[in-house]
């Protein structure tokens, strides 16, 4: 077990009772011990008169190690938590069970109740006899259940083992933000306006950041916006350089930043991957008659537009997929040409228009400037002569058309380029296409995989510009709730017997969140500031020199075995 | 929770911004606001019009069938719980805002608190419900709503019938309930403001051309989630499953005569969810989207046109259809223009109108009471370069008052206003 330097443990002595041994026995079997108290919950009704509560009672109370049994109305209100408290107390409990609704309702206000009487905080086992017992069974069968899951709770309670819980101080208040565009500036600029540190660090200057304004933002903004960062004092700007090297935990980050003019060591907080995708070429383009939407802006930059326009939308694949913002531009830059000649041809080819929200009015007000739709499901065929003629099937007439043009403009594709190393520095992951992997729990939107490290910008996902500032200063904002707030560790998190391993690297190679890692005395160690308790290391290690706390192979056998009859 | 009692009434006004937050809505915006501001120490006074708190989304079901689709909604029943945990978030729910003054840093609420016969020193220890002498107690916990205090059932009350009975309120000991208080209210004084009150479904009578209410097993998307939420089916009104189902998309958008000229946003997505379901829970169902165009808000959420080149039972139908009559059965059948121009009409067992979003109820007073602006459309103006932002200092606004959007989104973008809020208090900005 490592702890992150400046935390400290949280200490657990604030009653009379006999200080437990330091060094926790995760690992094996063991007597099951302590002096448990049981809660049960009638739950207004919900539990109780939908099972029969008094015999869960009389069959837990009888078991081993069962001092306290008793049936309560709302264990989790304030004042149910004070009397189980009190009776923790007077009983000299070292451990409970609380039977009621779902762990994800109340279990950390029991922990913070073990807490409070003077225990470890994982020293709690919820069993669920409301949702999984009383709401979908009947009487008689939900009763039995109930008792089976109190019992199972009970024996794997006799077998808790206090679990690390730290409290970390925040070494680095300080944000790292990586990236190569729009939303590293907007990030930047949340974090400067929450009176963060920044170190923004640009594989190039910031002078040559370039930005698309295609929705709504004014344009200079996010020019000024880039000034204005770039000559705060709190921000320091590494231009031309690369993160190397990324590792410590939540908190207390170290970066290994190299430039040309050589490295640096770098202690940030947390860390912002704020990374754009880049436009991929159409085959097509032939830089005269056939361009992309950025060129096609420069030419009417210049004040020229063509008499007729075809525009299309589809990828020059078979897959559909596709971009909000492309159909965006399109739908500015056909406004903009009409807006400049009325006169002029343009034709919009798309299969569906991707005009959300309040993009619409743009749809609409194409729409009603003469811009003209053309609805089809595969990619035209372009022929380039004097002039361009494009071949589309049109899915409402049912017929193939030709259309002759003076220019075709291809929506272009965007895909991150270079996210393969930053995706092995900071140890998350990248798909097929390059484009980064957010968290699976869809509950932190921004989170990556690795705690304390967020994600934003097209590098994640296509998206319109108003989105990437919404993302950006979203990531931003958690970054700085993070680096600002308390930080705790601990519960369900792996811990390596050094007698048993190997150092087969088994666990390091297969953690998803860079936890283990070789220590000083050439055996593994978790870092419990990255573990997610996901157990994978516990189950593939050979040697099986690595349990998790509350989740032992003791106590969920002894779970297991009270459920369906130990098998001795 | 003992903090509460010290900080709420003692702070000193005059030009020091208030360490509190008034955020008025608590659905999945001002949820997220609420606890972003929480985090970085910020005391939050959380309202809502409802009894619990968890706005729409609580009314929404998973759309999962063999694995997540991402439609979100476990994201916002989530939060909930971490509300009722959090120490620095005080929730008052049947509350609405009477009247708002005084300037950025430190305003003054009144709000007006409906039905308070359980005030907020209730603490469910449940000595009122033993007292009850009606059969089956006309006072109890409200399932598992956040905050956790009993409410009283006026209809099975004694003494709201007229009788004599003030049992409860003698048995409760913390004094928290007095059944003679009906409206009260309640002052408060805080720093910074969040709107997030939300949006308002489409009302489908609005659009009687689609027969909502008239004929049955024409129903709306919401009707659908609830009945899926809670059932885990979608039925017929005589509790038969349905065997060909047709959705009506962009049912209160993209419609100008209605005076709604956006795109929803949402309704593609969760439609295509929903439709899903349905396959997994009927293999043989004939299912029938009438849209415009198909714009799938989460991309990766799968593409219809995709679908429908895969199962010959799913067909689409680019029109938007002109009516839906009933058959002599008295089925509801769908007439709309056909794909050679003709008119086609189809019959159906049940019709889902997929309902936009519009503005929330009362946004209108609200942005008056402020003085916010407003966008044509009727919903709150804020600045693109800034989400959050409002045309006033101090007052942020986040979720679907400010625009459609969806469930991330408005998560997102109640974390935004949490961090712009905060940093206005902090006088960084």
């Amino acid at each position: 077990m490592t702890l992150p330097p400046g935390s400290e443990p949280v200490t657990m002595s604030s009653s009379s009772r006999p200080a437990r041994t330091r060094r926790p026995v995760v690992r094996g079997e063991r007597e099951p011990t302590g002096r448990i108290g049981v809660f049960l919950c009638r739950c207004g009704g919900s539990v109780d008169g939908r099972l029969d509560i008094e015999s869960v009672r009389e069959k837990v109370s009888s078991m081993d190690g069962v001092e306290e049994c008793m049936v309560m109305d709302f264990p989790c209100s304030m004042e149910s938590r004070e009397t189980i408290v009190n009776v923790i107390r007077e009983n000299d409990l070292d451990r409970f069970v609380v039977a009621g609704c779902s762990p994800k309702a109340v279990e950390a206000r029991f922990k913070s109740t073990a807490q409070e009487s003077g225990l470890n905080p994982y020293m709690v086992e919820i069993a669920n006899i409301r949702e999984q017992c009383s709401l979908v069974h009947n009487l008689s069968e939900a009763t039995s259940k109930a008792g089976l899951l109190v019992e199972a709770a009970v024996a794997k309670c006799s077998l808790l083992v206090p679990a690390p819980h730290h409290r970390g101080r925040v070494e680095s208040e300080e944000v790292l933000v990586y990236g190569n565009g729009m939303s590293a500036v907007v990030a930047t600029d949340e974090l400067v306006s929450e009176g963060a540190k920044v170190h923004l660090v640009l594989p190039f200057s910031p002078h040559r950041l370039v930005f698309n304004y295609h929705d709504g933002i004014r344009p200079g903004h996010l020019e000024d916006m880039r000034d204005r960062i770039t000559d705060s004092d709190l921000v320091r700007v590494h231009g031309h350089s690369s993160v190397e090297r990324f590792e410590g935990e939540p908190g207390a980050f170290t970066a290994l930043v190299r430039s040309s003019e050589g490295a640096e060591e770098i202690r940030c907080g947390a860390a912002i991957i704020a990374w754009e995708a880049s436009e991929v070429p159409s085959p097509s383009l032939n830089g005269s008659l056939v361009v992309t939407q950025a060129e096609l802006e420069s030419i009417m930059d210049q004040g020229r537009v063509p008499d007729r326009t075809v525009m299309i939308t589809l990828r020059e694949e078979d897959t559909y997929c596709p971009e909000r913002i492309t159909h965006i531009e399109a739908l500015r830059n056909a406004i903009r040409m009409k807006e400049m000649d009325p006169r002029v041809q343009v034709t919009i080819v798309a299969r569906d228009v991707l005009a959300f929200g309040l993009s619409e009015l743009d749809y609409r007000e194409a729409m009603s400037r003469g811009v003209s739709f053309i609805r089809t499901e595969a990619s035209p065929l372009i022929t380039v002569g004097d002039t361009v003629k494009v071949r589309v099937k049109d899915l409402n007439l049912g017929e193939e058309l030709s259309i002759e043009t003076d220019l075709v403009v291809m929506s272009s594709w965007t895909q991150p380029y270079d996210t393969g190393h930053v995706a092995q520095v900071f140890g998350t992951p990248v798909d097929r296409e390059g484009f980064f992997i957010p968290t699976q729990v869809k509950l932190k939107p921004t989170a990556s995989i690795v705690e304390g490290v967020f994600l934003c910008g097209t590098g994640v996902e296509s998206k319109t510009p108003s989105e990437v500032v919404l993302e950006a200063r979203s990531a931003a904002s958690r970054a700085k709730a993070m680096v600002s707030s308390k930080m705790e560790w601990g519960g369900a998190v792996a811990e390596v017997d050094p007698e048993s391993c190997s150092a087969c690297l088994t666990c390091i190679r297969s953690c998803p969140f860079n936890a283990p890692f070789i220590g000083e005395t050439g055996k593994a160690e978790i870092e419990i500031g990255l573990c997610q308790g996901c157990g994978i290391c516990v189950g593939l290690c050979p040697s099986r020199a690595i349990q998790l706390y509350c989740y032992t192979d003791g106590q969920l056998g002894a779970q297991i075995g009270a459920l369906v009859g130990r098998v001795r | 929770m003992g903090e509460w009692g010290g900080w709420s009434t003692t702070f000193e006004g005059g030009g020091v911004k208030l360490k509190q937050a008034l955020i008025i809505g608590a659905g999945i915006a001002g949820i997220s606001a609420a606890l972003g501001l929480a985090d970085r120490g910020v005391f939050v006074n959380l309202v809502d019009a409802e009894g619990t708190i968890g706005g729409r989304a609580k009314e929404l079901s998973c759309k999962g069938v063999d694995e997540c689709v991402r439609c979100d909604v476990c994201l916002a029943i989530d939060k909930l719980y971490e509300v009722g945990a959090s120490e620095r978030i005080r929730v008052f729910p049947n509350s609405t805002i009477r009247s708002i003054s005084g300037e950025p840093g430190n305003f003054r609420v009144t709000l007006e608190r409906n039905p308070g016969y359980v005030s907020e020193d209730c603490t469910a220890c449940g000595a009122c419900a033993e007292a009850c002498p009606v059969p089956g107690g006309a006072i109890g916990p409200p399932g598992m709503g956040i905050p956790l205090t009993y409410a009283i059932d006026p209809n099975a009350c004694l003494w709201m019938r007229g009788e004599d009975c003030r049992s409860c309120e003698e048995a409760c000991p913390h004094g928290a309930i007095d059944l003679a208080r009906g409206k009260s209210t309640k002052r408060l004084q805080v720093g910074v403001l969040v709107v997030a009150t939300g949006f308002q479904p489409f009302d489908p009578s609005l659009e009687p051309r689609y027969s909502h209410d008239l004929i049955p097993g024409v129903i709306t998307s919401l009707e659908a989630e609830r009945m899926l939420n809670l059932d885990g089916r979608l039925l017929l009104p005589d509790g038969s499953p349905p065997g060909r189902v047709a959705f009506i998309q962009c049912v209160g958008s993209r419609d100008s005569w209605k005076g709604v000229e956006y795109c929803s946003k949402v309704c593609c997505k969760y439609s295509m969810a929903i439709a899903l379901n349905l396959r997994a829970l009927d293999p043989d169902a004939d299912i029938t989207f009438f849209y415009m165009d198909w714009r799938p808000y989460d991309l990766r959420g799968g593409d219809i046109g995709e679908w429908a080149s895969r199962d010959p039972r799913l067909s689409i139908v680019r029109s938007r259809p002109a009516e839906v009559l009933a058959s002599d059965s008295g089925k509801p059948v769908v007439r709309y223009v056909g794909a050679e121009e003709e008119i086609a009409e189809d019959e159906f067992d049940m019709v889902i109108l997929s309902i936009g979003m519009g503005p929330p109820e009362g946004i209108g007073d609200m942005a008056e009471m402020l003085g916010l602006e407003m966008t044509p459309q009727g919903f709150l103006w804020t600045s693109v370069e800034r989400p959050a932002m409002t045309s006033r200092p101090g007052v942020f606004a986040s979720g679907c008052c400010t625009g459609p959007k969806d469930i991330e989104e408005s998560a997102m973008e109640g974390v935004a206003a949490a961090g712009e809020a905060a940093s206005f208090l902090e006088g960084s900005r």
